[in-house]
């Protein structure tokens, strides 16, 4: 990795609390490791994605049964994926609707239903959705916020397993040993 | 009870509840791709950069360069479908 601060190919240490702390919290391997300017901006973009894409598409934009290889990506961007999930699954979802029809649970099925409509027989003024299931751009848009976010946050983790501990003032040179 | 009491009273005070609910993006979705692409050049320059002291000016120039790209892509794959493939068809 010529032209960075990273160190040279023949001076390999390799870190291995940077990349656990950079896939918590995006950014915060770089912070450990005296980085902090570089820590604010990677935190700063990839939240911003990240946050932003369950803002846009909901926090149905994370589904592990519909979307499994795009929670994937989700999950690389933060442990709060495997969170969202849970509480979606355990907190939000406990049992089928009472406006769900009875029979095989599906992936959909499981999800809240939609209020009907006050005109059908079925209406119930006091259902409200724990959570409303995103269709179209908005779950796209979503999905695609957060998994970019993650595979961004995959690339930071890499990164980080090779990172060397900043020396203020010093920026080596393409092919410099690290002091 | 299908959802908890808190839920219950925000949702009676407030038509949009935040990540509960999906935001209306309607037909200006394809505006969301410019937060994608600064938010990648800036992560991206933060990485790469040796020295910061350009930060801003990179992560400007990347952006310009990821959005030109993506709009010549869209010009060509337009071209392509709509005007090159009717015609050998």
């Amino acid at each position: 990795m010529t032209g960075t601060y990273t160190q040279p190919d023949d001076d390999v240490r390799i870190n291995l609390i940077a990349p656990v702390l950079a896939w918590i919290i995006p950014g915060w391997g770089h912070w450990h490791m005296g980085h902090r300017a570089r820590a604010i901006f990677i935190a700063l973009g990839i939240l911003v994605l990240y946050v932003g894409g369950l803002l846009i598409g909901g926090i149905d934009v994370v589904d592990r049964e519909e979307d499994f290889w795009w929670y994937c990506g989700q999950v690389c961007a933060s442990p709060a994926t495997l969170g969202i999930e849970w509480v979606k699954n355990e907190k939000l979802n406990p049992a089928p609707s009472p406006q769900a029809g009875s029979g095989r649970q599906t992936p959909a099925s499981r999800k809240p239903q939609p209020p009907l409509p006050p005109s059908d027989p079925n209406f119930d003024p006091s259902y409200v959705p724990a959570y409303s299931v995103s269709l179209g751009h908005a779950n796209e848009m979503g999905t695609l916020f957060t998994t970019i976010a993650g595979m961004l946050n995959l690339i930071v983790i890499l990164e980080a397993f090779r990172l060397p501990r900043h020396q203020p003032g010093h920026y080596p040179a393409p092919g410099e040993r690290a002091a | 009870m299908t959802t908890p009491l808190p839920f219950l009273l925000l949702s009676l005070s407030l038509a949009y509840r935040p990540f509960l609910d999906p935001l209306p993006v309607g037909e200006w979705w394809w505006l969301l791709f410019i937060p994608i692409v600064v938010a990648t050049s800036m992560v991206w320059k933060a990485m790469r950069l040796q020295r910061l002291q350009f930060f801003p000016r990179q992560v400007v120039k990347m952006t310009l360069q990821v959005t030109l790209t993506m709009i010549l892509l869209s010009v060509l794959l337009y071209v392509v479908v709509q005007v090159i493939i009717p015609r050998i068809t």
